[in-house]
């Protein structure tokens, strides 16, 4: 069942319920009352009868000149002054009892069934007492009456047809207006109910786009109820799905754009492999310089591939995160890695310069020589012979700064932004004559991250490119921690 | 035969297509760069060009757009083996789109077939004796024809366009049967037989051991 039926329904009972409650209640009390003056006419009415029937007795006796009536003659005389009077529309007839219960007249018998007089309450046995026979027509109003010392009661029935008819025609009234309210109530409290809730059918309608791939759907929030609350709730949880698939959409991409690049960075060394092993295979006879120069690019082709492999292995291990920190001291890596490379910068034709504060930095060791390795290794590859390249360091607080200056070549300005991204070669012929596969960057970058540091690159095209590093110094930060 | 224009960055494909060409029996001409190709395809003599597409300077689609309206063949040599990149390569009116890595003989047969239908192909392969006429569909042993079924005068046709040069069974059975046929390479083995005998070459088409056959160089 829909939230509006349920809403409707329940109203529409409660609201049917109550109408009609208060009308019978209302009815009720009408009728109460009505009755109590119809009882209060009827009574009045009855002590006037008493009145006339007692002077009737009265003048009775005077004209037989007695000063007291016997038992018997003052049945007569009631009985006869009784005879007399009228009956009408509103007064139907009379019924005597003497005390011991003997009916001395009754002119109701046909018109009424039950013409047994109503008995007074046992407190109050004078009270004048009524009750309502035939179904509510006729008032049967009785009353102890005492003539000339003797004891009677006199009953009398009061014709009370219109005022019941009046009745039932009230309750007809009160039952057909309070339907007709009810109908009517309906009808608003259905118009009212799907108004009211018309935002929640859009909210779901809304939701189910947001749900089939529209992530960037949004709800029109009006006023400030629950429902634009909820509204608001779902742009948010809308808008959260949105920025997450786009970051999934981004990396999914970019890991599109490097499997690209790495395809074709392999199939490059692949074609020259493949080319030559069928050269060397398909004609009978090889020259011998033929065959040298065919396996010695053979040879070269797949250790660009193996260095490449291992460049990408790294990469990936860096990603995977579990690189483990150890504090080493930072002049002696920087030295070992100095040593390594001297015999190189040498053949080069290049001085190599160093020099290092001594602290602590934690690193992998190895993936640190290989960070200063490659940054060293690019700018001996970007200089001219002659040339030099220097590494300086110096404490910036809790950091430590290494700049590495070579002044070969230099990278032009638009270039800068992309020489970190994997595959990227500013000069390509070049870079790959030197063996490059366009990783070692990103790598730097990569290992640099998992040092907690940062690395900058500065260049003048020309002039050559400096290349800044920041680390934590190792310890540091506890030693801060345990001063604060 | 053709005069070819190698346009490729890298040294090391460029050396190897040269000496792919020099088998064919093809000259060449190397340009390591997209900025001077169109330069140079201009003003060389060229029978077909070889065209990298990720090229320094200006890449291979750009190259293909500047020699427009020059009537030379253009083949694409790429890494880049998406479908958008040689649908793009054919549009732009390339005649064919090579990806790499490729195979020598490949290469060989789809310069071939670029040349034929230039009309630039030799039409007539001779060797020794023995003339072969693709045109016109015969073959003639020292001045007499010689009766020749449709496989056995397209296996001739590799024979004599791939002369001193070893070719698997395997190979055979994708150039002259095509790759969709799974025929088995004994095949290759009966067809061969039949050449030998029809055309005398039982000393000059050598069965070479676990490898496939060779038809040794004219002397």
């Amino acid at each position: 069942m829909k939230l509006w039926q349920k809403i409707f329904l329940s109203t529409l009972a409660l609201m049917v319920f109550s109408t009609t409650l208060v009308s019978v209640l209302l009815l009720k009390s009408t009728r109460d009352a009505l009755w109590e003056r119809e009882g209060q006419r009827a009574a009045t009415q009855q002590r006037y009868l008493a009145g006339m029937l007692r002077a009737g007795v009265v003048s009775h006796r005077l004209q037989l000149g007695l000063v007291q009536l016997e038992e018997q003659d003052t049945r007569d005389a009631a009985v006869e002054v009784l005879s007399q009077q009228a009956t009408d529309g509103y007064l139907m007839g009379f019924v005597l009892v003497d005390d011991s219960g003997f009916e001395l007249l009754n002119n109701l018998t046909g018109t009424l069934e039950d013409t047994s007089l109503p008995e007074p309450p046992e407190d109050e046995p004078k009270a004048t007492v009524y009750e309502v026979r035939d179904g509510g027509n006729t008032i049967l109003c009785a009353m102890p009456i005492t003539l000339e010392s003797c004891q009677f009661r006199l009953g009398a029935a009061y014709n009370v047809a219109d005022l019941q008819q009046e009745l039932e025609e009230q309750a007809l009234h009160t039952v057909l207006l309070s339907l007709s309210f009810s109908v009517l109530g309906a009808g608003l409290l259905l118009l009212l109910t799907r108004v009211l809730l018309r935002p929640l059918a859009d909210l779901r309608e809304s939701a189910k786009r947001i749900a089939q791939g529209s992530y960037e759907e949004r709800l029109t929030v009006h006023g400030s109820d629950e429902l634009a609350g909820l509204a608001e709730d779902m742009n948010q949880l809308a808008q959260a799905v949105q920025d997450r698939v786009e970051q999934l959409e981004a990396v999914a991409e970019e890991r599109k754009v490097f499997i690209g690049n790495l395809a074709h960075e392999m199939k490059t060394p692949l074609t020259s492999i493949l080319g030559f092993a069928d050269l060397l295979y398909l004609p009978k006879d090889v020259s011998d310089s033929k065959r040298v120069k065919y396996a010695r690019v053979i040879s070269e082709e797949a250790k660009r591939l193996r260095s490449l492999s291992g460049k990408l292995l790294e990469l990936t291990t860096l990603g995977s995160a579990s690189v483990t920190l150890e504090p080493a001291p930072l002049r002696d890596v920087v030295e070992e890695v100095a040593l390594s490379m001297r015999p190189v910068m040498t053949s080069s034709g290049i001085t190599l310069s160093c020099f290092c504060p001594a602290c602590d930095v934690d690193m992998d060791r190895e993936l640190f020589k290989s960070l200063l390795y490659n940054i060293m290794d690019n700018g001996r590859k970007a200089s001219q012979r002659d040339s030099r390249i220097d590494l300086a360091g110096r404490v910036e607080g809790d950091e430590v700064v290494l700049l590495i200056r070579d002044y070969g070549q230099g990278i032009p300005k638009e270039e800068i932004a992309k020489i970190t991204r994997p595959f990227y070669m500013v000069d390509k012929s070049r870079a790959r004559k030197a063996g490059g596969a366009g990783l070692g960057l990103a790598l730097c970058q990569e290992i640099t991250a998992v040092h907690n540091g940062s690395m900058g690159i500065q260049s003048i095209v020309g002039e050559g490119t400096l290349v800044t590093l920041r680390f934590p110094i190792s310890g540091h930060r506890e030693e801060a921690d345990h001063e604060a | 035969m053709a005069h070819v224009l190698i346009v490729e960055d890298e040294e090391h494909i460029a050396q190897m297509i040269d000496a792919t060409l020099a088998l064919g029996g093809h000259t060449s001409a190397w340009c390591a760069d997209g900025a001077s190709a169109p330069e140079r395809i201009s003003s060389g003599n060229y029978d077909l060009v070889l065209l990298d597409v990720l090229l320094p300077g200006l890449d291979g689609f750009s190259v293909l757009e500047q020699i427009h309206g020059q009537d030379i063949p253009v083949i694409f040599l790429s890494a880049m083996q998406e479908v958008a990149d040689k649908v793009r390569g054919l549009r732009l009116g390339a005649e064919d789109y090579i990806s790499k890595p490729f195979e020598p003989l490949e290469l060989l047969a789809r310069i071939d077939v670029v040349l034929r239908r230039r009309g630039r192909a030799q039409d007539i392969l001779e060797y020794g004796p023995i003339r072969q006429d693709l045109s016109s569909h015969t073959v003639t042993l020292n001045g007499k024809p010689v009766q020749l079924s449709p496989k056995e005068f397209d296996l001739l046709k590799v024979f004599l366009q791939h002369q001193g040069l070893a070719l698997s069974r395997e190979k055979l059975l994708s150039m002259v049967w095509g790759y969709e046929f799974m025929g088995e390479s004994r095949t290759v083995d009966i067809h061969v037989q039949r050449l030998r005998q029809k055309l005398q070459l039982a000393n000059k088409l050598v069965t070479l051991t676990r490898i496939g056959y060779r038809l040794e160089s004219w002397k």
